[in-house]
């Protein structure tokens, strides 16, 4: 009977049940997904887990060496100002681009001229490749850049000097260029799920909460941010895991500087791994950060996800 | 209140806007709103809008303070500087092969993800398969995973099979996508079942089933699909950064990196250059922008 399983077309076995012939169908067209992420994801991160617990360093014969690289990783300084660095982006960035999508979205949502101009218009950069959005704004933030043009005409009468935004070390500058650039990138491409979202909370709702006298900032703590609840679940949680991974912005316009002000978990592995030829301890801390994301993840799902009231 | 013919509060928006008076405080309130908009546009597109412009402008004019607006004269030849900016040893310029390499992979990511996605989601929406909801959520749970913590593994792995620094490395990882299984998955499942049990009914086996009945239909998130499988690719660093090591096999966005670090004071041209990586991208994305957003709304991932 074996004989006949294979992917024909039409299956007319005998022998061979239409459940059964489905099922052989559904394994073999899924078969591609299974194969490579055996190999490339599942497969792929027990052999980062092994390594971590190994010496090797690009091509030698790998050893086990324990918990050596784990302790090494915990004690190095630079280890944990990046968790720090990296930390300090994440909550910053999500918190300011959740809010920010989602108060647009709310202003966006009413009857205005022009909504399709802004929708597609915001979405630009949000096509635009990490690559681009560092180059330009590499040119945006430096001493004589537009960013500081812009500040110099509205905030000069008080005294507002230009800066160096990206390599003057002492005015601790660079991170929040970076948070600010993913901020003003991010927030309008979830924007459009909050708009989304939006259009099918009933009107009957309002309606009835402006009865009840609900009108203005009430309205939306009230009804428009519980109803969106899910949606604001999905949006920390995409956030927090796309910027737990910063590493384009990081490696092309800071290089980790000034003074490691910008190094990034991330940015430290790629180092690790791909110019020092440190793989073992490179998988250590991607593994450190596999935790990190796992367990803020799950952190997020108990106090935002939907049984958490 | 000064309207006639309404018991409605007067915070829920009338429908018959031209018809009906309004108080003065709505105009208040839209004022603001126009304001936020206006400005928030300004700040989304201003830096963009504003280096655009700035790849016109001559090295001195784009570093010029305080900065100009329009170019004083519209320089042209950044666009060609750029295009000749880095010449290999027999003198061939390798901004042009770098903009090929972005192209060849997006493009065959795209034709192979369109049918190896689009069969998986077909066996994932349409297909009786035990098991099925233990492979479901494994494959959604790999989209959890740091592209980071998978690059060292797929380092080794691809060097071991000697593909680093060829298209393979970047092209046999990529042509299943979990987001892109999962959208499709979506959208097979609000196609009606009728039509499959009628084209079995006919005589019609599975893959005739998904290839003749359903792919049809399946269009518009063919499309959504082609379009943020290439933007995608396109725009990919890391993968791309770690897997092709040498000038002549760079995609653009490695290439546009590369050029930061030779030439990063002449800002007008590596501005320039980057327009070869935006513009397409954008330019899509308006002939094509309502695919963009059911993408997005369908998926509930950041495409």
């Amino acid at each position: 009977m074996a004989s006949q399983v294979q992917a024909t077309p039409a299956p007319k076995a005998p022998g061979l049940s239409r459940k059964a012939s489905e099922a052989l169908h559904a394994y073999l067209f899924v078969s591609p997904w299974i194969i490579l992420s055996i190999v490339f994801t599942f497969g792929a991160m027990l052999y980062v887990f092994y390594l971590s617990f190994t010496n090797l360093r690009l091509f030698n014969t790998p050893d086990f060496v324990g918990l050596a690289n784990y302790t090494s990783v915990l004690q190095n300084k630079l280890f944990w100002t990046a968790v720090q660095n990296t930390l300090e982006y994440a909550v910053v960035v999500t918190f300011f681009q959740t809010w920010l999508a989602l108060i647009l979205a709310v202003i966006l949502n009413a009857k205005i001229r022009g909504k399709q101009f802004f929708r597609i218009g915001w979405y630009i950069p949000s096509v635009t490749s990490s690559v681009v959005i560092s180059l330009v704004f590499v040119w945006v933030f430096f001493k004589q850049g537009i960013l500081n043009f812009a500040l110099v005409t509205l905030f000069g009468w008080a005294g507002f000097q230009p800066v160096a935004w990206l390599t003057d070390a002492s005015a601790h500058t660079a991170l929040p260029a970076l948070m600010l650039l993913n901020i003003s990138t991010t927030a309008p491409t979830f924007m459009l799920y909050f708009l989304a979202a939006l259009q099918d909370i009933p009107e009957e709702i309002y309606e009835a909460a402006s009865l009840d006298g609900a009108v203005g900032v009430a309205r939306f703590f009230k009804i428009t941010v519980p109803m969106l609840r899910p949606i604001i679940f999905l949006v920390v949680v995409l956030g927090t895991i796309g910027t737990l991974q910063i590493f384009d912005q990081a490696f092309i316009m800071t290089q980790g500087g000034p003074l490691n002000q910008t190094t990034t978990i991330n940015l430290l592995i790629y180092q690790a791994a791909f110019t020092n030829s440190e793989m073992a301890r490179a998988s250590a801390m991607a593994f450190i950060l596999f935790v990190l994301i796992f367990f803020l993840f799950l952190v997020q799902r108990r106090f935002l996800g939907e049984n958490s009231q | 209140m000064a309207t006639k013919a309404t018991t409605r509060p007067a915070a829920v928006p009338v429908t018959q806007a031209k018809t009906v008076e309004r108080e003065p405080m709505y105009y208040v309130l839209m004022t603001i709103r126009y304001i936020v908009l206006i400005l928030m546009t300004i700040i989304f597109l201003g830096p963009f809008f504003m280096a655009l412009l700035g790849s016109f402008k001559s090295t001195a004019e784009v570093v010029a303070w305080p900065p100009t607006f329009l170019p004083k004269e519209w320089r042209f030849q950044n666009y060609v500087d750029v295009w000749n900016v880095l010449p290999d040893e027999h003198g061939n310029s390798y901004f042009p092969r770098w903009l090929l390499n972005s192209f060849i992979l997006s493009a065959s990511i795209v034709v192979a993800q369109l049918f190896f996605c689009s069969i998986a989601a077909f066996a994932f929406a349409r297909l009786h398969m035990p098991g099925k909801g233990i492979v479901f959520a494994a494959m959604l749970s790999t989209m959890m995973i740091p592209g980071m913590v998978l690059m060292i593994p797929k380092y080794q792995i691809l060097n071991a099979l000697h593909l680093v620094n060829t298209y393979w490395a970047i092209i046999i990882p990529g042509v299943v996508s979990a987001a892109m299984i999962f959208m499709l998955t979506q959208f097979f499942q609000s196609i009606p079942k009728d039509l499959d049990e009628a084209a079995q009914i006919d005589g019609a086996g599975i893959f005739t089933t998904y290839w003749r009945v359903i792919l049809p239909l399946a269009k518009p998130a063919l499309v959504t699909l082609a379009l943020l499988t290439f933007q995608g690719v396109w725009n990919d660093f890391l993968n791309m950064l770690v897997l092709l090591n040498t000038p002549d096999m760079f995609p653009l966005t490695v290439g546009l990196a590369f050029l930061r670090g030779q030439y990063g004071t002449f800002y007008n041209v590596v501005l320039a250059g980057s327009m070869f990586n935006t513009l397409p991208m954008v330019l899509l994305f308006i002939i094509f922008s309502r695919f963009y957003v059911q993408g997005a709304t369908y998926s509930g991932v950041k495409g």
